[in-house]
């Protein structure tokens, strides 16, 4: 059922990657403060890597040379960032160091605000194109009326 | 060399080799294989839905797809019922 799936499935792939990435974001944001963790250490900020997915390409396809860009996104990794993280005077915290530093996660909340509005308009992107989409293929129907 | 029978189709081909050769399938596995992709699309939809509903990974976005492909595919169907119905019709109302 190539005209029903191809396109929507599109959408649905990006759909799924904005998702992820907004989950990552509001992990972010949720340990924005966090100084210790279950790996030791305070949380570190993670980055959400998306790449192009490759159609799985049978013989017909290659026989015909297809575009083999029309297959979606899919989230690749969930990267650590390993930027240097914030140090806080704070003599009295449990999880200040010898000199009294108090390392707080690399998270900008700022720049996670700003991520996070780019994921979300980016869903609605997607959502609109599916919708386009499905009415695209309704009108196709109503040929038949 | 292995001597085979000579099965009636082969004979069937040697006839017919001068003209075209006609596509397998019938209408009616066509048309049941396509009622067959539809029903199934309404299965993943339902599929979706339960697992949604059991708090598997499923997302809101992959049952409400899901559904509107079963939609669109039975909104295909119906229109392509009620163009065979008319055409059925229209031969019913031949004058003898």
């Amino acid at each position: 059922m190539g005209w029903l799936n191809s396109g929507i499935d599109i959408c649905a792939s990006g759909l799924t990657a904005q998702r992820l990435r907004m989950d990552v974001i509001a992990s972010n944001l949720a340990n924005a403060s966090t100084t210790c963790t279950q790996n030791g250490g305070p949380y570190r900020r993670q980055i959400v890597i998306i790449e192009a997915r490759q159609n799985p390409r049978d013989f017909k396809s290659l026989l015909q040379d297809e575009v083999a860009a029309f297959s979606g996104v899919r989230v690749k990794e969930i990267r650590t960032d390993n930027s240097p993280l914030r140090k806080v005077y704070e003599p009295s915290h449990p999880d200040a160091d010898e000199e009294g530093y108090v390392s707080y996660p690399n998270v900008n909340v700022v720049a996670e605000m700003t991520d996070m509005i780019s994921a979300s308009r980016s869903y609605e992107a997607n959502l609109t194109a599916l919708n386009s989409l499905k009415r695209m293929a309704s009108k196709a129907i109503e040929l038949g009326r | 060399m292995k001597i085979g029978e000579v099965s009636n189709q082969d004979v069937f081909h040697l006839g017919t080799q001068g003209q075209e050769k006609r596509p397998e399938t019938s209408f009616s596995s066509y048309l049941q294989n396509a009622l067959n992709q539809v029903s199934s699309l309404e299965n993943d939809a339902r599929m979706a839905a339960q697992s949604l509903a059991a708090g598997d990974a499923a997302q809101i976005h992959q049952v409400m797809i899901a559904y509107e492909k079963a939609y669109l595919a039975l909104g295909l169907t119906i229109e392509i019922r009620n163009k065979m119905v008319e055409a059925y019709h229209e031969i019913m109302r031949i004058q003898m």
